[in-house]
């Protein structure tokens, strides 16, 4: 698919912007007709706080990937959580932008 | 899968530090991750069309990407079916636990059982495969260890003994 690779040059030359690179974006069907996501709005309705960023994750200390990522909101305190006996979620606050978990 | 996940933690500090004071602190989300299978899927990314540029009045630039996965190649997602509850937003917890629809009929589960995933992302169509192209990771994972740990012969021993004696012996204790 890559025009550099086409192109002669090795895939290995490419050198990534970051560690983690993470981009905010929409889920279209094959008809381009928009899912869930948010850019300046989206357009079929969906609930503006589900986030769907496309994820590069270079780890070189665990198993590197490309992937979509999908947050959902979680009330503050996430209470109920708690009250059900499933436990509060927490992340690690990273200075580098860490974009998972 | 939170013991494993605090392992990781310490592993990884070599290239992402945690901030001092506030590392670790209340998730604001349910947060999955969609894992395409390495090598085993084929992407495109265009501008994107007109109809679709017209949906997002706001972005500079459109592309629309594709993913498809090759036959028998299925994606991975990380933090499906983890126990949860969210009271105070029936809807949330009917998409994760009861998969309701959250658009148009679509349910979380037609999400991740896509064979072609098509993304509109705010990049230009070099800068997507350049940054989300499985073929720019760095390669797969191993411990640096190898992979044969038996010993095939009690020869590959007797050798090993008789290579790695040292000039410096005991003195033999009986005879």
């Amino acid at each position: 698919m890559n025009a550099k690779q086409q192109d002669g040059a090795p895939a290995t030359a490419a050198r990534p912007s970051a560690p983690v690179f993470f981009k905010d974006c929409v889920l279209v069907d094959h008809t381009g007709m928009p899912l869930v996501g948010t850019l300046s709005g989206n357009p079929a309705g969906a609930p503006r706080d589900i986030r769907v960023r496309v994820i590069s994750a270079r780890y070189r200390d665990s198993s590197p990937y490309i992937g979509i990522n999908l947050r959902f909101p979680l009330p503050p305190n996430q209470a109920s959580n708690e009250d059900a006996g499933f436990g509060v979620r927490y992340e690690r606050k990273f200075t580098t932008a860490f974009p998972c978990m | 899968m939170y013991v494993i996940d605090s392992v990781m933690l310490i592993i990884r500090l070599d290239n992402r530090k945690i901030d001092a004071g506030k590392g670790i602190s209340q998730s604001e989300h349910y947060s999955l991750n969609i894992r395409f299978p390495r090598g085993q899927i084929d992407m495109t990314a265009e501008q994107a069309g007109a109809e679709l540029v017209k949906m997002f009045p706001g972005a500079k630039f459109l592309s629309l990407a594709t993913v498809r996965l090759r036959d028998g190649a299925r994606v991975s997602v990380d933090g499906f079916g983890m126990p949860f509850k969210n009271t105070e937003r029936p809807d949330v917890e009917g998409w994760i636990n009861r998969n309701e629809p959250i658009v148009n009929g679509t349910t979380l589960l037609d999400l991740l059982a896509q064979r072609e995933f098509n993304v509109v992302i705010p990049l230009k169509p070099s800068a997507i495969e350049f940054e989300w192209n499985d073929a720019h990771l760095p390669p797969p994972f191993s411990y640096p260890y190898g992979t044969r740990h038996q010993w095939a012969t009690k020869e590959a021993y007797t050798k090993l003994f008789e290579a790695a004696k040292g000039k410096a012996m005991f003195r033999p204790a009986f005879r």
